[in-house]
């Protein structure tokens, strides 16, 4: 017979869908399989098959507004059809859009989304545990105010925290340079919300409604001065230190749109900024350095717009084409080819719209005390 | 790191727990890091001896088994671009063993500590017993059933999803 220490390692390489059956095993089992030192094992395990080219997709369909997710991996690109199967995640009381799910982040398998009532959650898609966050003492009234949202892990603190950006309508013009910034971060460890320092630099990061991006311990979005909009730079906020910084952008790269994609930091263009066939898509390779930026260009035969998801193994780029339209599709875009395969989804009424990637995990989004610090 | 290349071991002995002796390359060693470690603590010490290093919780068949992995890796160790090859190697020698053969052979991963092996080993019993029932896993790893039907009732409705 196996010592408890092996299978608990054998146990820890399993699906996060086999571990919850087996939560059902006995009671030893059930508390194995739920401590939080467990669950961050399964984590960084199921980091690196994804690695090796596994994502998992949001959807919401046009019809019953409710939540869908499907599981790609790299091997699907060798198939001559890609056909996937999404699974409905039914959350009662809560009914999505696409506006919702376009705003959509995720991070170690965590997303948080609003409902079509603007309630906050933060849900596990995989484990299907959802927490509704308490709307922030500090919060600015929504009828006079931007906020833009960010979900990460702060590493420090084993904790992950939900940051807040907000800004005041400014009713006099648009000179943003004196709008003022308020900053607050939900830590899910603690179940609360609290204020952080506005970003000492000059930039306004509301302009562009986007969620911010996790990549390496610190939440991203592009920054630009009204008086010129262009972004050139991006606001960076780290989770341990609860404070902005500022990562710079090569001039040459003119996109308004962040995107993480295998653990990258990616810019891309919305698609006015498109140029005729090609959408240019730049990755910075090595995280805050410059000289690491890289560009790879998405060529697509007709003029449509493009939204990269994710990156499965090294080259197999998925992205979303036509979207807002009734006629959005899925495509896996090879990039060392430049070819591109059209994603069938089943099990989803046709009409969809496409949210984000996540990571299938154990994490859950209900507050924990015990801190996992060793791994 | 050897201090000294006069110090500097290039074979050992390993013992097995049935006492069979195996005679070791220590490159082929130095895929487990219990036999790295006794090399590089005799390579300190700057002993020329060869040294034997017994093992007492691994039978000859099964040292056998960890010595042909460890030869094998041994001989990709600087080389990442026959990655895909290994992969293929390290399945087609997995596939091989009944179960008990694997129980053995990932206890002795773990105690020789040749951390490749010991994920193979569990990865690849993960994937055989991931599609199991409850009650197969039951059977499997001997494990008495303690919840109240009741209890076992309620822990499957909150993870009814995984039964589907």
């Amino acid at each position: 017979m196996l010592p408890q220490e092996i299978i608990s390692d054998i146990l820890s390489h399993l699906p996060a869908k086999s571990i919850c059956r087996f939560r059902c095993v006995s009671k030893p089992w059930k508390s194995l399989l739920s401590q939080p030192h467990f669950i961050k094992t399964h984590l960084n395990r199921t980091k690196q098959l994804l690695a090796d080219g596994e994502a998992s997709l949001i959807f919401v369909s046009h019809d019953s507004c409710s939540l869908y997710s499907t599981h790609l991996k790299y091997t699907h690109h060798l198939s001559h059809n890609i056909t996937t199967f999404a699974t409905k995640l039914s959350f009662d009381n809560h009914l999505f859009s696409y506006a919702n799910v376009f705003h959509m982040v995720s991070c170690d398998g965590l997303i948080l989304v609003k409902d079509k009532k603007n309630k906050s959650l933060l849900i596990n898609p995989t484990t299907r545990e959802i927490k509704e966050l308490p709307t922030s003492p500090y919060a600015l009234n929504p009828r006079f105010s931007n906020t833009v949202y960010g979900l990460g892990y702060d590493s420090v603190n084993d904790d992950y925290k939900v940051v807040t950006v907000s800004y005041y309508h400014n009713f006099h013009g648009y000179d943003h340079c004196s709008t003022k910034m308020f900053v607050n971060v939900y830590s899910v460890r603690k179940g609360t919300w609290q204020r952080a320092e506005s970003s000492p630099h000059d930039y306004d990061i509301g302009f562009s409604f986007s969620s911010g991006i996790f990549v390496d311990g610190h939440i991203h979005w592009l920054g630009a001065r009204l008086s010129n909009n262009a972004s050139s730079f991006i606001a960076a906020f780290d989770l341990g230190e609860d404070n902005f910084c500022k990562l710079s952008i090569p001039t040459w790269v003119a996109s308004n749109h962040l995107v993480e994609l295998g653990g990258c930091l990616c810019c891309y263009p919305s698609v006015m900024l498109a140029t005729g066939n090609a959408t240019d898509v730049y990755m910075m390779k090595e995280y805050g350095v410059m000289k690491s930026w890289a560009k790879f260009t998405v060529i697509h035969p007709e003029h449509l717009s493009l939204r990269p998801l994710c990156l499965l193994g090294t080259n197999q780029l998925v992205l979303v084409k036509n979207e807002g339209s009734i006629g959005a599709k899925l495509v896996m875009y090879n990039l060392a080819g430049g070819s591109s395969k059209d994603i069938v989804v089943h099990g989803i009424p046709n009409e969809f719209f496409v949210g984000g990637s996540f990571m299938e995990s154990l994490v859950s989004p209900h507050c924990t005390t015990e801190a996992v610090t060793h791994c | 790191m050897a201090s000294s290349s006069s110090s500097s071991l290039s074979r050992v002995v390993v013992k097995s727990s049935d006492n069979n002796l195996f005679v070791v390359n220590k490159k082929v060693a130095s895929q487990s890091q219990l036999l790295k470690q006794c090399i590089d603590n005799m390579e300190e010490k700057g002993t020329n001896d060869v040294i034997l290093i017994p093992l007492s919780n691994v039978t000859s068949n099964i040292l056998t088994l960890v010595l042909e992995y460890c030869e094998k890796h041994a001989d990709f160790a600087d080389d990442d671009n026959n990655n895909q090859e290994l992969k293929q190697w390290d399945h087609e020698f997995l596939k091989k063993f009944d179960y008990a053969t694997l129980n053995s052979l990932t206890m002795a991963a773990d105690y020789m500590v040749t951390k490749s092996l010991l994920n193979l080993c569990c990865q690849f019993i993960a994937d055989s017993i991931k599609d199991l029932t409850v009650q197969q896993i039951r059977q499997i790893f001997d494990i008495k059933n303690d919840f109240t039907p009741q209890e076992e009732a309620d822990i499957k409705n909150e993870n009814a999803w995984a039964f589907r």
